[in-house]
C-alpha cells in the first residue's frame, strides 16, 4: 500500500537502522498517562453506546409495545378474574342463604352442591386459601388425582433414573469438566499476561542507586541485568533520562533533591557521561555546576571528554575542562 | 469480545458502538508508534504525554464520526500532526528535537533479551541509537516530520501529503532529503 521511500541508495538502511534503534530506546508513556486514556475511553465507549441505544430507540419502541402490553395485561385479567371470582365465592353464600335458611333440610343438602361445583370449577386455577369449606366439599377428586400422580410416578420413576443414570456417567464428565478448566484460560490468561508489561514498566522509586565499578560492570554479565537494574533504582533513571534528554529544568528539580549525582547505568555510564553522549550542553553544564565528577569512565575506560572531542562538541570540551575534565 | 486479528477500522467501528475493549486493543496497538512520533517532533517529554493524552482523547471523542472508508492510521496520525503543529505553534518554539526520550531501563531489557551481546555490544549499540536518534533531532522540521510519519505512521507519500498540506513531489523530495541527511549525520559519528 505504501510507496517506496524515494531513494536511489539503499532506501532501507536508514530505516532499518532507525526501527533497531526504536526498539532499543524502547521510549514509552508513562503510566499514569495510559491510564488516563482508557478510563477517559471507557467513560467515551459508555457514552458511545448510550447514543447507539437512542439511535435503535423508535425500533425498540415498536417491538416492545406489544409485548409490554401483553406482559401488563396479562396478569391485569387474570388478578381481576380471580377476583371475582373470590368475591363470587364469597358473596354467593350469602345470597343463597337466606333462601335456605327457610328451607327444609333436604333442601339444604340440595343446595349446598351448586355452590361447591360453582366454586369449584370457577376458582380453582388462582385460590388456594379458601378455608376448609371449600377443601370439606370437593374431597373426593383431590384424593383421586393425588392417588393418580402416585401411582403414575414410579413409572417415570423406573425409566428416568436409568436415563439420568446414563447421561450422569457419560454426559457430565465431558460437558461440565472442559467449561471449568477450559473457560479460566481464555478469560483470565489474556489479561494476566497483558497487564504485568505495563506494570512492570513502571520503575519502583523506593531504593537509592548504587554506584558501580568498572570490575563489577564487567562481571555483570553473570549477574541477571534486571538485578543490577533493581539496585540503582530510586531517582537515577530520572537522573539519566534528564541528562540524555537534555531536560534542564526537569534536572534541576532532581538535582535539588538528595541523588547520587554520579550513579551509573548499566553501562557505566555517568548522568554526565549521557548528558555529553547525547550533545546536551546545558544539561553537562547543569551537572557539573551541581558537582558532577568530569572525570568518571564507562566501561570501556572512555571519558565524557574523550566523547566529546571525538564528536567535536567544542561547548562541552570547554566545560569539562573548565571543571578539570582530564 | 475482540479479537488480536481484527482491524483497526473493526475495533473502531466496535469502539463507537460502546466496546471499551476495542479501543484499548487499538491504544495498545499503535501507543509506542503515536508516541515516537510525538515525542521526537516536539522533543519534551511532559509536552509529548499531553499531546498524547489529546490525541487518543480526540479518537475517542470522535469515534463515532469515523469513516470506516479511511485507513484508521492514516486519521490518528492526522490528529497526531494537527495536535503536534498546534502544540508548537502555541508554544512559539521552533520544531526541535532536544529530549531522545531513551531510557536506560530499556537497555538493560535489551541485555537481558539478547544474552549473546555482552555489556560492551549494547553500550556500542546504544552510542550508535543514540547517534541516529540525534541525526533524527537534526533534520530540518519538515523533513524530519515526514520521515517519523512515514517509518512511524506507515503512511504513504500521497497520505503524508495530505496530511501536511503539501504536495506530491515536495514529500518526496523531503524524504529523500531526511534520509540523505541522515545518512551523512551517521557517517559524520562514526
Amino acid at each position: 500500500m505504501n510507496e517506496v521511500p524515494p531513494s536511489n541508495e539503499d532506501p532501507d538502511d536508514i530505516d532499518d537502522r532507525y526501527r533497531r534503534a526504536a526498539l532499543l530506546a524502547h521510549s514509552r508513556p508513562s503510566e499514569a498517562v495510559r491510564r488516563t486514556i482508557l478510563e477517559h475511553a471507557a467513560k467515551r465507549a459508555a457514552e458511545h453506546a448510550a447514543a447507539q441505544s437512542v439511535e435503535n430507540e423508535p425500533v425498540q419502541i415498536r417491538r416492545r409495545t406489544p409485548a409490554a402490553f401483553r406482559s401488563r395485561w396479562r396478569p391485569a385479567i387474570f388478578g381481576s378474574l380471580a377476583a371475582a371470582a373470590l368475591a363470587g365465592l364469597l358473596v354467593t353464600p350469602l345470597w343463597r342463604s337466606p333462601r335456605i335458611l327457610p328451607d327444609s333440610g333436604s333442601t339444604q343438602t340440595d343446595n349446598a352442591a351448586p355452590p361447591a361445583q360453582t366454586i369449584a370449577r370457577v376458582e380453582s386455577p388462582t385460590t388456594q386459601g379458601l378455608g376448609a369449606a371449600k377443601q370439606n366439599l370437593q374431597p373426593a377428586p383431590m384424593a383421586d388425582s393425588a392417588a393418580r400422580q402416585a401411582a403414575a410416578a414410579p413409572r417415570p420413576a423406573l425409566a428416568r433414573p436409568s436415563a439420568v443414570a446414563g447421561a450422569s456417567s457419560t454426559a457430565p464428565p465431558s460437558s461440565a469438566a472442559p467449561p471449568s478448566s477450559a473457560a479460566p484460560p481464555s478469560s483470565a490468561a489474556p489479561p494476566s499476561s497483558a497487564a504485568p508489561p505495563a506494570v512492570a514498566t513502571a520503575p519502583p522509586m523506593a531504593q537509592a542507586p548504587a554506584l558501580m565499578s568498572a570490575r563489577e560492570m564487567a562481571t555483570s554479565r553473570a549477574a541477571p541485568a534486571r538485578a543490577l537494574a533493581a539496585r540503582q533504582r530510586g531517582d537515577a533513571p530520572e537522573l539519566w533520562q534528564a541528562s540524555e534528554s537534555g531536560d534542564v529544568i526537569g534536572l534541576r528539580a532532581i538535582l535539588e533533591r538528595p541523588v547520587e549525582i554520579d550513579a551509573r547505568d548499566p553501562l557505566g555510564r555517568t548522568a554526565l557521561m549521557l548528558a555529553t553522549l547525547h550533545a546536551r550542553a546545558a544539561a553537562v553544564e547543569a551537572l557539573l555546576a551541581h558537582g558532577a565528577d568530569p572525570n568518571i569512565p564507562d566501561m570501556r575506560g572512555k571519558t565524557p571528554l574523550d566523547v566529546a572531542r571525538a564528536q567535536n562538541q567544542a561547548q562541552i570540551v570547554t566545560a569539562l575542562e573548565r571543571a578539570g575534565a582530564r | 469480545m475482540t479479537n488480536s486479528g481484527d482491524t483497526d477500522e473493526a475495533l473502531m467501528a466496535r469502539f463507537a458502538r460502546g466496546d471499551a475493549a476495542s479501543f484499548e486493543q487499538l491504544y495498545r496497538r499503535h501507543e509506542q508508534r503515536v508516541w515516537r512520533y510525538l515525542e521526537r517532533n516536539v522533543g519534551n517529554r511532559a509536552t509529548a504525554e499531553e499531546l498524547m493524552q489529546d490525541v487518543w482523547f480526540a479518537v475517542a471523542r470522535d469515534a463515532r464520526r469515523y469513516k470506516p472508508e479511511a485507513k484508521f492510521t492514516t486519521w490518528l496520525f492526522t490528529i497526531a500532526h494537527n495536535r503536534m503543529i498546534d502544540s508548537i505553534r502555541a508554544q512559539r518554539r521552533p520544531m526541535s528535537l532536544d529530549a531522545l526520550g531513551y531510557e536506560a531501563e530499556s537497555v538493560i531489557e535489551h541485555l537481558t533479551t539478547n544474552p549473546a551481546d555482552g555489556p560492551l555490544a549494547a553500550a556500542d549499540a546504544s552510542d550508535k541509537a543514540a547517534a541516529l536518534m540525534r541525526a533524527v533531532d537534526q533534520l530540518p522540521s519538515e523533513q524530519r516530520d515526514a520521515f517519523l510519519l512515514q517509518i512511524e505512521g506507515d503512511l504513504s507519500v500521497e497520505e503524508i501529503a495530505a496530511i501536511t498540506i503539501s504536495s506530491f513531489e515536495t514529500v518526496k523530495s523531503r524524504l529523500r532529503y531526511a534520509r540523505s541527511k541522515l545518512r551523512e549525520l551517521l557517517q559524520e559519528y562514526a
